[in-house]
């Protein structure tokens, strides 16, 4: 174990409070690069016609301001307190999948690195507005590379994302210290289970949308140029994801807010539970209402009439949500503390980007509302208001346990009235001039330009306000009172430990019976805590960060990348089967309703959902495109060979059923029936991808290639995705043969091979629905 | 910005500024209360000093509370504000979605560009940069776009439509003032996005 503060320690960590750490370092390097990026064309915007920025430059700084702020900034900020707080409010050692966390957090920092790169390259960063619009972000209108780059960097994040979404979810529903149940959760616990149940369904269309857009520009294909798909298509992929993501972002700050307010009111939260509730339906409806941001674009009459109401009706649960907040209030004892101050100004901003977001609701309103400074102030307001401001709540709140050293109050009141100021004063003036268009760098009408410029004045203001903070935090480490334990009475698990805790969290076990927590001591010995270094995430995410880039930029460094990653990956592979990073799994925990349930199998069944999810985005594709394209679609059977298609289809199932009987003989403790039948399976998977390349070589020669026709295009990408997935079940499938080639597998260990036949039985499942509608329809 | 609130240049515009102060007032009076009392529940209960009688105790879980009827009652207000709201909306909407009947409807097709408007009368002339109208009548405006994603806006109408490829919008005016007015693009179309603008003279 690597001690004290070494870059090695910092490089390999696998610790859940190290990769917090490192989480929250690295969102605020991006805060400030994308308020770096805005306090610069805030100043453009200042004077209405001057080129401070040039109109291209312009088009980069905001799309980059945007993509950075959500993707880069505030949401990995929230995972900063998800890392560090998590594991401790639920009295857990780490996370379910510590290895897994950091490969989230480095593919994390070098998809951010990938995308800032893009400024660098001949042509620039994207400059295409943060929600990519089509046609305009297609190859046709907008050849530079840096708008692929940033896509790749984005298909990277999700990774990221998704990984730590299986992480989160395995954690809090497993690892939960015995007796404390769903209900006895703290606020922000559940806030982050929040935050990844909705990433899980959000995050995989998006990428879908991000993979079709790429297959656009490199491949030549016209997914998004075309008028049966072009802006309606993407439209539906990225606004699917769009709308739930102000949820992602919201959903910890809420949290956040429920833990300072109980903390600071000295009152348990009032109506606690509707608030879940509450929150679940929202989170629930957000997934329905994204059409709304579809208004001016011609669809349907009577869904978008649907779609305003039920979008006017997400504001209900929120309703409940903000009064149960103001509620807490009455007749508690409320200390004003730094962190208490700004979850009240995140409540106040939330209210006013929530009252505002509802103008958007009425078609009428929106019509002329789309496209304005109306929406700059309102999802700031909302955003950046309510979010970041109850992040910086949390940063305050968790400062003493982080550091065991306290902050100066003073200065922490004074950052929290310059920033709420500063902040008000930046948005404020876009409600008055709400006629102006978004996204212009210069403009011609003279009674925009005083708002703007006390807009750009605010905006100095509200930066400034951050430097108070560093200040304060930074003197703080070294000169700040000591803490203690837990400085504000609170009554969450996170503070009955030391401050900073130790590696290991809790010396002692936390047992929860009933309402009360306490500390089983185990005849005084702390339990053991199994920890270890790897340098393979790091350099997992460099070599993937290389590939992307040589792809985009340089073939032979996309070629060194790719071997880098081969190797890594190997490497990694090595590491498990010799079970070098061994975690027992822990014994005393809470884990209704999984008791059954083993951490990886539960792992794989979430990764499964994620994939599903990206799937049905390219099935609503599909079907999109074939709606609109009737009678020009080919049928089935006149373009593919069924009887082929039929064949693999039958062979892939039969590779299904010789995992089933793997998983039998693993229980027998056969090994050699064990690895007949994992060999067959990876025999019959060779023989379907053999099978499927023979059909693509027969189609290709018929004229039916990848650029030949929209139904050309989508079968070959929805297929070539189906064989990728294949490639990736049949190398797990190499590692779970060498590891039975050792005779690790026996009937009290085959898990493992149950969790790769979760996956492979979903390959087929895929298979199954792709066969019908591309042989049989 | 008051001079635009006094001088309404026509339909939709009227309709659209009575809908849009209803939802100013209501969303003042409400943002209002919510905040007010948060900030008297502040200023009232303030007290510093925690003590034994707290209801929130290192190591002990606090209990739920939060009584089902004032929880009803906070749904029950915020929906009845909400679906006032919306059914006005829905009326505005029907108006300002349906083209008003008419014997002689001005009808002209847009055609946004990069980085500019073409427009094409009935009589099929066409020109770019400024459009004349006709005081009184309805003008009928078709929306589509020869290359990306733009969005018709005239400014002064409070309305606009989305101008995309391949597709056709429509939206209506019935101007009563003659003068001239900005027509500008208010979807970000590449580089000349800031200088798609367009006018259009009321006759």
């Amino acid at each position: 174990m690597k001690e004290g503060n070494s870059l090695l320690r910092w490089l390999t960590t696998t610790n859940h409070k190290d990769i917090g750490i490192l989480y929250l370092f690295t969102s605020l390097y991006f805060l400030m690069v994308g308020g770096s990026l805005a306090l610069t064309f805030r100043l453009q915007l200042a004077m209405p016609n001057v080129e401070i920025l040039s109109a291209s430059a312009f088009n980069q700084a905001i799309t980059m301001h945007g993509l950075i702020m959500i993707l880069w900034a505030i949401s990995p900020l929230a995972f900063a307190f998800a890392n560090y707080v998590v594991p401790l409010q639920i009295g857990a050692r780490d996370l379910a999948f510590p290895r897994l966390n950091a490969l989230s957090y480095w593919l994390y920092l070098f998809s951010g690195l990938l995308a800032a790169l893009s400024f660098f390259i001949p042509g620039g960063a994207p400059d295409v507005g943060w929600t990519y619009y089509v046609p305009l972000s297609t190859g046709r209108f907008s050849p530079q590379p840096g708008v692929t780059l940033a896509a790749l960097a984005l298909a990277m994040l999700v990774a990221s994302v998704t990984v730590g979404t299986i992480n989160f979810i395995v954690t809090i529903a497993t690892m939960r210290a015995p007796g404390l149940g769903w209900s006895k959760l703290p606020m922000f616990t559940w806030g982050i289970l929040y935050t990844v149940l909705i990433m899980l369904f959000a995050f995989g269309p998006v990428v879908a949308g991000f993979f079709l857009l790429t297959v656009d520009r490199v491949f030549g294909t016209t997914f998004f140029l075309s008028p049966e798909g072009g802006s309606i298509l993407w439209a539906h992929m990225f606004w699917f994801f769009g709308h739930p993501e102000v949820y992602v972002v919201l959903a910890p700050a809420i949290g956040v807010i429920g833990d300072v307010l109980e903390t600071f009111t000295r009152k348990p939260l009032f109506g606690r539970k509707y608030i879940l509730i509450a929150f679940g339906i929202a989170s629930f409806i957000s997934f329905i209402v994204y059409v709304h941001h579809m208004f001016a674009t011609g669809i349907n009459p009577i869904v978008r009439e649907v779609m305003s109401i039920t979008t006017e009706s997400i504001s209900v649960p929120f309703g409940v949500i903000m009064l149960s907040f103001v509620f807490t209030m009455y007749k508690a004892k409320i200390n004003v503390k730094t962190p208490f101050l700004f979850a009240i100004g995140s409540i106040v901003l939330f209210i006013i980007g929530g009252i505002t977001g509802v103008f958007n609701s009425s078609i009428a309103l929106d019509r002329f509302i789309r496209g304005t400074y109306w929406i700059v102030a309102h999802f700031h307001y909302a955003m950046v208001g309510a979010t970041l401001f109850g992040l910086l709540a949390a940063i305050y709140y968790w400062y003493p346990k982080m550091t065991g050293r306290m902050y100066n109050e003073r200065l922490g009141k004074i950052h929290f009235w310059v920033a709420f100021i500063g902040f008000n004063v930046l948005y404020l003036p876009m409600f008055i001039i709400y006629e102006m268009p978004r996204r212009v760098n210069v403009y011609f009408n003279e009674a925009w330009i005083p708002m703007n410029q006390v807009a750009t004045v605010g905006a100095y203001i509200f930066g400034f306000s951050f430097l108070i903070m560093v200040y304060n935090l930074v003197k703080s480490y070294s000169s700040g009172l000591p803490a203690g334990n837990n400085p504000w009475n609170a009554w969450s698990l996170e503070w009955m430990t030391t401050s900073p805790p130790p590696a290991h969290n809790f010396d002692f076990e936390p047992v929860i019976n009933g309402n009360q927590i306490s500390m089983y001591t185990n005849g005084g010995v702390p339990e053991p805590h199994v920890e270890h270094h790897t340098m393979m995430p790091m350099l997992l995410s460099i070599s993937l960060m290389t590939a992307f880039f040589g792809l985009i930029i340089y073939p032979p460094v996309f070629i060194l990348g790719s071997a880098l990653l081969l190797a890594v990956l190997a490497k990694w592979i090595v590491d498990d089967i010799y079970d070098r990073f061994s975690i027992p799994e822990p014994k005393h925990t809470s884990k209704w309703p999984f008791e059954s349930m083993n951490r990886l199998k539960f792992g794989v069944w979430i990764l499964v959902i994620s994939e599903a999810m990206l799937f049905a985005a390219l099935f609503g594709a599909y079907s999109l495109l074939r709606i609109n394209l009737v009678g020009e679609w080919p049928f089935g059977p006149e373009v593919h060979d069924v009887r082929l298609g039929g064949l693999n289809t039958i062979i892939l199932l039969t590779s299904s059923l010789t995992v089933v009987l793997s998983i039998a003989y693993a229980k027998m403790g056969d090994t050699r029936k064990l690895l007949y039948s994992l060999g067959a399976t990876y025999l019959l998977g060779l023989i379907f991808l053999a099978l499927k390349g023979v059909e693509w070589a027969k189609l290709a020669e018929e004229g039916f290639t990848l650029t030949s026709s929209l139904a050309a295009s989508i079968y070959y990408v929805m297929t070539g995705t189906h064989a990728a997935h294949m490639i990736g079940g049949l190398i797990a499938l190499t590692y779970i043969i060498i590891k039975a080639l050792r005779g690790v597998y026996n009937d009290r260990n085959y898990q493992g091979i149950e969790a790769f036949g979760i996956y492979w039985h979903f390959i087929d499942i895929i298979w199954i629905f792709l066969f019908a509608i591309f042989y049989l329809m | 910005m008051m001079e635009y609130v006094l001088q309404i240049p026509g339909e939709p515009a009227g309709t659209w500024y009575s809908l849009f102060n209803l939802y100013l007032g209501l969303g003042f009076l409400v943002g209002g209360v919510v905040v007010g009392m948060m900030i008297y529940f502040i200023m009232k209960y303030r007290e510093a000093n925690s003590n034994e009688d707290d209801e929130i105790k290192p190591g002990v879980i606090p209990k739920d509370r939060g009584n089902i009827k004032i929880i009803t009652v906070f749904f029950g207000l915020t929906a009845i504000i909400l679906f006032t709201l919306a059914s006005y909306s829905i009326l505005v909407t029907n108006y300002v979605e349906k083209v008003p009947k008419a014997d002689d409807i001005f009808e002209v097709t847009v055609i946004g560009f990069q980085w500019g408007w073409k427009f094409i009368y009935p009589n099929g002339t066409e020109v770019v940069g400024e459009v004349v109208v006709p005081k009184d009548k309805i003008i009928v405006f078709r929306i589509t776009s020869d290359d990306v994603f733009h969005k018709f806006q005239l400014i002064e109408f409070r309305t606009g439509a989305d101008a995309i490829p391949g597709a056709f919008n429509v939206i209506w005016i019935q101007p009563t003032e003659p003068g001239t007015y900005t027509i500008q693009c208010y979807e970000l179309c590449g580089l000349g996005h800031s200088v798609m603008v367009a006018t259009m003279r009321v006759v």
